[in-house]
């Protein structure tokens, strides 16, 4: 990595550490949502098992699950809400102006945006681990690989919200909603075979949903296995090389009329 | 020996018409004029911020059109940017250190703006003063040829005021040219080598703050409250204005205008004074011809 683009990795990383929005959005979330399930269905939720897949708790579906909804909140809620700000205070305007390209600030988030996904998963994995048991079966690179993926869907979106001629105070409205949304519909953390039986309408809803997608692909890959979900992951890597040259054309650097 | 910044005939919508003027290495040039006169879009259209309708700009040597990626060795800082309040003044420098390419900032214009107290503090926490202190010397990390302020002393406490001139002072010395907006004309005569007085968007004069003075040739002033009613006296020319009267002649004309407002004034005290910069700009703005105050016509 060139001195230029770590330089701005290191700062880009050091802001979002720093705010408690971002560590709400990447560390705290997975545990909140776990403790949440317990609160409402039992302490003892973690570690049921699924019918259909013998020897797969809950946890061990929570786990991938969480991994792709911390890389969708970081990359729609916490991206897009960064950029907006960052331009609403002429920082962007400023970048620009450094001999540095514009590629290497995007880069400097995408990376800033994975290493954050990669730590929050880390810690959550960690903690799960110590308290639940590591799972029977499980490919922490599929996992890794996958995640990254849902990570750049994630980033290209927030990038291009964020990118998009709206003031800070619009966008930390608009991201969160986009991603709130996306949450309900994946059902909100319970693994979503779970809905089936309970509201079915629901269970429908998360079959469109391309967040549930994505985790099911999660899912699967930590278990080293391809999910049948995997040709709505690809329709959306397109979606997002797509949303990256729209990006190019509409991202706004400087924030004016 | 060519300009480092060359603005030939810039104009844009409703802001500026025609705007021609150089900046020469090692000189400070101080773009003058009251709030609305249209120096802030000068400013965003030479840092690329705003389009120009036409005309061209010459920075360093090359033309920089819109959308064109602006010379390295061009630094601009603008009133309404700042940094995330998260950042810390030191990682700022450093970042911008780093995508300029440079070592970071001199020593002497970290003691100069002193910003050693600020550096470990983060952005949030600094007051405007500081913080346009701090923005100034995140301009300057990239070592520059040409700096472009946009009213960087514009309501700082006389302190603050004093560092950023001393550090405008020390750019002009040590890098190259300095090109200033500033709306006080008190501090442009101070601090300018060349002045440009700006009014709604067009250039009224160019030139030394000694030079344009002389324009006025060899009047004296006296400023006298506006509630005052001032008349017509012999040889003087009146200049109402919103806060005050300001009336050029030569000593003696004035010092007979004084006696024509004595039964008014009571026991006041007047003062003849040299014109100043401000005067400068005031009669050129009302006064098409400026030397036909000599004759107070």
């Amino acid at each position: 990595m060139s001195g230029t683009l770590w330089a701005m990795v290191r700062i880009e990383l050091m802001l979002l550490v720093r705010s408690p929005a971002v560590l709400g959005s990447a560390v705290v979330l997975p545990f909140a949502v776990l403790l949440l399930l317990m609160l409402f269905i039992g302490f003892s939720f973690p570690t049921l098992e699924f019918g259909a897949m013998p020897g797969v708790r809950v946890i061990d579906r929570l786990l991938p699950e969480m991994a792709g909804t911390v890389a969708a909140s970081v990359g729609i809620m916490v991206l897009t809400t960064h950029v907006a700000d960052l331009r609403d205070r002429g920082m962007l305007r400023r970048l620009r102006r450094t001999p540095a390209r514009a590629g290497s600030y995007v880069v400097a988030h995408a990376v800033a945006a994975g290493v954050l996904v990669i730590a929050s998963v880390v810690l959550f994995a960690a903690v799960t681990f110590l308290v639940y048991g590591p799972p029977r079966s499980w490919h922490p690179l599929s996992l890794t690989g996958a995640a990254l993926i849902v990570t750049y869907c994630a980033f290209s979106t927030g990038l291009l919200l964020g990118g998009l001629r709206m003031p800070a105070a619009g966008a930390r409205v608009a991201a969160p909603l986009c991603f709130v949304v996306l949450f309900a519909g994946s059902g909100l953390g319970v693994p979503r075979e779970g809905w089936k039986g309970v509201a079915p309408w629901f269970y429908e809803i998360t079959n469109y949903n391309p967040l549930a997608q994505l985790n099911d692909f999660i899912f699967h890959a930590s278990l080293g296995r391809l999910s049948e979900t995997w040709p709505a992951v690809a329709g959306l890597l397109v979606a997002a090389v797509v949303v990256n040259v729209l990006t190019r054309r509409t991202f706004d650097w400087d924030g004016r009329p | 020996m060519t300009p480092v910044l060359d603005v030939t005939d810039l104009s844009k919508a409703q802001a500026l018409e025609e705007v021609s003027f150089t900046v020469e290495r090692g000189e400070i040039v101080c773009v003058v004029g009251p709030p609305g006169s249209g120096k802030t879009t000068l400013i965003e259209c030479l840092a690329g911020g705003a389009e120009p309708d036409s005309g061209s700009v010459e920075i360093l040597g090359r033309t920089v059109g819109p959308g064109d990626p602006l010379p390295p060795g061009l630094a601009v800082s603008l009133r309404d940017e700042s940094l995330p309040d998260r950042m810390k003044v030191a990682e700022g420098i450093s970042l911008f250190s780093r995508l300029y390419g440079t070592r970071g900032l001199p020593p002497r214009l970290v003691d100069l703006l002193d910003l050693e107290p600020l550096l470990p503090k983060r952005f949030k926490t600094l007051t405007e003063g500081q913080r346009r202190r701090a923005m100034i010397a995140l301009a300057l990390a990239g070592n520059p040829e040409l700096v472009l302020l946009d009213q960087p002393t514009t309501g700082l406490k006389p302190g603050s005021r004093q560092r950023v001139e001393q550090a405008i002072v020390e750019l002009r010395d040590g890098y190259g040219g300095v090109c200033v907006t500033l709306d006080d004309l008190a501090q442009a005569e101070k601090l300018a080598d060349r002045v440009v007085l700006l009014r709604r968007g067009r250039v009224l004069a160019e030139g030394s703050p000694s030079r344009l003075i002389r324009l006025l040739g060899s009047v004296f002033v006296l400023r006298v409250p506006s509630h005052m009613k001032v008349g017509r006296p012999r040889d003087v020319r009146v200049l109402p204005y919103a806060s005050s009267t300001y009336l050029y002649g030569s000593r003696p004309a004035l010092e007979s205008a004084i006696q024509e407002l004595s039964p008014m004034s009571g026991d006041r005290i007047w003062s003849i004074r040299p014109p100043t910069l401000r005067d400068a700009y005031l009669t050129l703005a009302a006064v098409p011809e400026p030397a036909a105050l000599e004759s107070g016509r």
